[in-house]
């Protein structure tokens, strides 16, 4: 390859070691490989499709090319990402773990080695790999942002906010910036949090970034304006998401929240099922099968249920460890209280986050053990995270226990954050609300 | 000599190839079972054919796990070929399909109309159903084809978004050449029946195609060979009686035993050629190592019972070989009722790794005792077979020899544990007391059998021992017997299951028997053969109880966690 001949060409000028002329060569040939696989849609192919075509094109004939190895292991991952599908995340691993053993030194691709573990939920080996990649190159913002990103799952967050702080040290982009603000939401920094993700699109679009992570961040700054009861705003940046990157399932199911937040249930309605046409998550199935209670369509709600149900049964028989979407249905709809504390238990023993508290407490104040379930949301609180949900929960626990101080300061900040958190539970929160003698404040959330 | 080794190499791996597809098919790694291409994808595949009048559209939808639910879900499906509204639902996704099927010549779009159309429901994850359906498609160009090339574009937007094998294929048919296309002509999932996924072959996300076809030249035909290519594939010819769809042959590891359960065709000449087939299976199953104690027993009939014992013994093993497979069967059928059958395996596999721990566990305290006792504490229990140590060695070889083949071939699947462990528990339960006959042999004396003339000098085997000897040897029902019955259950087809393993067990009974018989006339002969063993092999009867034991042990571990009762974090 060209880049072959100008590498030992300015090496030889510049007398590099071995080591570096072959570092340096594999920076030349990733970059002609970026500069080979222009972006715009094929035929019936995206430009991540196409890359991949292009990468396998190319390692057909040079099987030892440690950097295109890289290059289809990052498509892949993307491809992923986009898709929802795991079987691109073992794609991914194969092609980086042959870049890796082509060049063991190969910091990016041990970096999105961990991201793949990640993407798999399997945390702790995120955590080593990227770790790992960071020993192989200190001065990758990104391993520090894989690293950190397992570090937020798993709830260290004393850990977080310093692996948060080097990644962003380093360097500034589009993944720096929401990574930052998934942590300034947890923590209730939300304006920083705010601000944090309009400058990551920014970045984004200035540096030509892939649409999907455009999207992306867009729709993280619908969810984060949704927390917060700002229900125009959510519109706006879900279906900015949505021009960016049409049918992204991730938008779809955001500005279907808003939209049931709205009392636009028809319209929610058809969105969850968009999000649901491209991946059948059964979060998204336990929120359309809400909208279509709200609707009064029982046998709709029904299925969707039906299918909530199924998805958990295949994720037993597929051993997923992680269920927490399966708790957080069983709590909401108050059933199968033993299952769901058992799953909240099980996932409790290796992630810790203020999520995993949350679901937990929840689950074991259905199941009738609201003293168990205190200490879960308190730590579930412990950053004063603006999530109605949160407050919901620990005012309903509160209530159990005959605390209607406290009680009743949850619930009024619930409804005062977002009245319409949730279909067929705001509703409940609001009672409670008022059967401890709370005083419901007008909002203009909605009209916004 | 070397000609008849090599044959008998080549008999025992095809017997390995089925023992280890009959022991992936019970062993019960759920996610081996999934849909190769995910729970959720949703695959496409088309394939054009031009000829010189018309281009017919062959089209598969392969649906996973989850989307299977939600179509059965929405349309009242029962997830039966046979289903009434399966015929008005296929109907419905005919036309539906087709709307978003864009086929255009020269910029023209052309009518698409259905020839055929059919769907079938492969088991996938934990034998939940998946859905296959396909449609021939048939559109008449507007003019015959000439020597003026014709631009055909066809573009699928069914399911858009959905992740899922996307492949499109092009051939020529009859009077027709295709000049260029964008697509290949080689179809790689042979219509979604194999999803062959690496690095360098990812799953094709094809959507559209834009081909250019010509009337073929007069007499060139038969030279070009894409109607042969196209007859070949079957639907071409296929088109005027209906489209023949076969599921997944990857993922759901399979024998030709269980396909057979599983076929449509139920006449009677299907009947006894099914029935044919599982003699034969039943027949090469009683020559696995699993069987190893019988055998020996056989053979010990052999050396000293008659033709009438070996009979016996052949048929008490088959008998209790048949009732040990329908009473898991049986139980299994009435469980099902309360447990669904994926959750009803886990449990299964529990079941048999407690009963394998026990077994190994039982051959530990009584080894150990043999241990630590004199050569006298033997007699009650190693009547049978003290002599026969050469058979043991042969068959301990046999066992050594799969055991790492078992590794080697299958280091990389999710499943290789399990099945390994089924398959180690299985063949140690069969040889136990053969090992401990090695101490007492060195214990005793250098002319065994000489020596052991004189120990039982002409007592004759017991009716009542012979008939233990059978039960205990055919009590643990074997994988592929049981997966016959599961997946009968599976489809609602039980009797037919059931008739399967009573000619399963025919075949074996024979087998066994005629080994028995053999042995009776041949084994004076063979028993000439026998060689000492060292001294050190006295501790390996207890080493391989205690594994019988882990193996049991683990087996049941594994199983528990697959039900989700245990939780094991990595």
């Amino acid at each position: 390859m060209a880049s072959d001949a100008l590498v030992s060409t300015v090496g030889g000028i510049t007398n590099l070691g071995a080591r570096q002329r072959r570092k340096c060569a594999l920076a030349v040939q990733m970059l002609i490989v970026t500069m080979l696989l222009p972006p715009g849609p094929a035929l019936g192919e995206n430009a991540v499709d196409r890359t991949i075509v292009i990468c396998q094109k190319i390692l057909r004939v040079r099987p030892d090319d440690a950097a295109i190895h890289y290059r289809l292991g990052d498509a892949y991952v993307e491809k992923g990402r986009e898709t929802g599908d795991i079987t691109y995340y073992q794609l991914a691993s194969q092609a980086l773990e042959q870049a890796l053993k082509i060049e063991p030194d190969l910091g990016p691709a041990q970096r999105h080695l961990a991201y793949v573990l990640y993407s798999l939920h399997d945390f702790a080996g995120a955590e080593r790999e990227a770790s790992h990649a960071i020993a192989l190159d200190p001065r990758d913002s990104n391993a520090y942002g894989v690293l950190g990103d397992a570090q937020l799952e798993t709830g260290q967050y004393a850990a977080v906010a310093g692996t948060y702080a080097t990644m962003a040290a380093i360097k500034d982009d589009l993944y720096s910036y929401s990574r930052r603000s998934g942590l300034e939401t947890i923590r209730g920094d939300d304006a920083d949090a705010i601000a944090d993700l309009k400058r990551a699109i920014a970045d984004g679009q200035r540096d030509g970034a892939p649409a999907e992570a455009i999207a992306w961040a867009e729709t993280r700054l619908a969810e984060d304006y949704f927390l917060l009861g700002r229900l125009g705003e959510a519109t706006v940046q879900d279906q900015a998401a949505l021009a960016a990157y049409p049918d992204y399932y991730r938008a779809l199911a955001s500005l279907g929240q808003v939209r049931a937040a709205q009392g636009m249930f028809d319209d929610a309605a058809a969105l969850y099922r968009g999000a649901i046409a491209v991946i059948p998550l059964p979060e998204y199935a336990a929120a359309l099968g809400d909208v279509y209670a709200s609707l009064g369509r029982q046998q709709d709600a029904q299925r969707q249920r039906e299918l909530v149900e199924f998805i958990a049964r295949l994720n037993v028989i597929n051993r997923v460890l992680y269920n927490r979407v399966l708790v957080d249905y069983y709590a909401d709809h108050d059933i199968e209280h033993e299952r769901a504390i058992e799953l909240a238990a099980s996932e409790f023993q290796s992630r810790r986050d203020i999520y995993g508290q949350d679901a937990f407490a929840w689950a074991l104040y259905r199941g009738d053990k609201a003293a168990e379930a205190l200490p879960h949301i308190t730590a579930a609180l412990q950053f004063n995270t603006s999530d109605a949900r949160l407050y919901f929960h620990a005012g309903m626990i509160y209530a159990a226990l005959g605390r209607k101080n406290l009680a009743r300061t949850c619930l009024s900040r619930a409804l005062a954050l977002n009245p319409h958190f949730q279909p067929i539970l705001d509703h409940v929160a609001a009672q409670e609300y008022a059967s401890l003698g709370g005083e419901l404040k007008p909002t203009n959330s909605v009209a916004q | 000599m070397l000609r008849r080794n090599a044959k008998r190499r080549k008999a025992k791996s095809l017997l390995l190839t089925t023992t280890l597809a009959l022991c992936g098919a019970l062993a019960i790694p759920p996610a081996a079972f999934a849909h190769p291409m995910g729970n959720f994808s949703i695959n496409h595949y088309s394939r054009l054919i031009a000829s010189a009048r018309a281009i017919e559209l062959d089209y598969i939808i392969d649906m996973a796990e989850i989307p299977t639910f939600q179509e059965t879900q929405e349309n009242g499906l029962v997830t039966r070929p046979a289903d009434p509204a399966l015929v008005q639902y296929l109907a419905r996704q005919a036309e539906l399909l087709k709307i978003r099927l864009t086929l255009q010549a020269d910029g023209q779009q052309l009518g698409l109309v259905c020839l055929a159309r059919q769907a079938i429901f492969p088991p996938g994850a934990g034998g939940l159903p998946t859905m296959k359906m396909g449609f021939i498609y048939r559109a008449l160009l507007p003019l015959s084809l000439s020597s003026v090339p014709v631009s055909v574009h066809y573009a699928d937007g069914n399911f858009p978004g959905r992740a899922g094998w996307k492949e499109i294929i092009a051939l020529s048919g009859p009077g027709a050449v295709l000049a260029t296309s964008s697509v290949p002509s080689r179809d790689r999932s042979l219509e979604l029946t194999n999803y062959p996924t690496d690095m360098l072959n990812s799953p094709p996300q094809t959507l559209e195609a834009s081909l250019l076809f010509k009337a073929a030249p007069p007499g060139s035909e038969s030279k070009s060979g894409a109607l042969e290519a196209a007859a070949e594939t079957g639907w071409l010819a296929a088109a005027g009686t209906g489209v023949r769809l076969e599921a997944n042959r990857q993922g759901t590891p399979r024998s030709i035993f269980t396909d057979l359960i599983k076929s449509n065709r139920m006449d009677l000449s299907f009947v006894l050629m099914a029935a044919l087939i599982s003699a034969v299976l039943g027949g090469f199953h009683a020559l696995e190592p699993g069987h190893g104690k019988t055998l020996v027993a056989a053979y010990l009939v052999g050396a000293r019972g008659t033709a009438r014992q070996a009979v016996l013994l052949g048929a008490t093993v088959t008998a209790s070989h048949t009732a040990s497979v329908y009473a898991l069967g049986i139980a299994t059928l009435y469980a099902s009722r309360w447990v669904v059958p994926d959750q009803l395996y886990p449990w299964l596999g529990a079941a048999s790794g407690l009963v394998v721990s026990a077994l190994g566990c039982a051959l530990f305290i009584g080894r150990w005792r043999r241990a630590h006792s004199a050569g006298g504490a033997a007699h009650h229990h190693g009547v049978a077979i003290r002599h026969h140590q050469h058979v043991a060695h042969h068959h301990d070889d046999a066992h050594d020899h799969r055991h790492h083949q078992c590794e080697k071939q299958h280091e990389h699947k999710f499943a290789a544990v399990h099945e390994h462990n089924w398959w180690g528990g299985h063949v140690r339960v069969g040889v136990p007391d053969v090992e401990h006959m090695h101490d007492y042999r060195h214990e005793n004396a250098q002319a065994h059998h000489h020596h052991h003339s004189d120990d039982t000098p002409t007592k004759p085997l017991s009716l009542s021992g012979l008939f233990a000897l059978g039960v205990t040897g055919g009590i643990v029902p074997c994988p592929a017997a049981l997966v016959v019955l599961l997946a009968a259950l599976a489809i609602h087809r039980v009797a037919f299951g059931l008739f399967l393993i009573v000619a399963f067990s025919a075949g074996l009974a024979a087998v066994l028997i005629g080994l028995g018989l053999a042995t009776v006339f041949a084994g004076r002969f063979m028993s000439r053969f026998t060689a000492p063993g060292p001294l050190t092999e006295r501790w390996l009867p207890l080493a391989s109880s205690s594994g019988i034991m882990m193996i049991g042990l683990a087996m049941c571990l594994q199983s528990l966690v697959a039900a989700g009762v245990l939780n094991i974090h990595v």
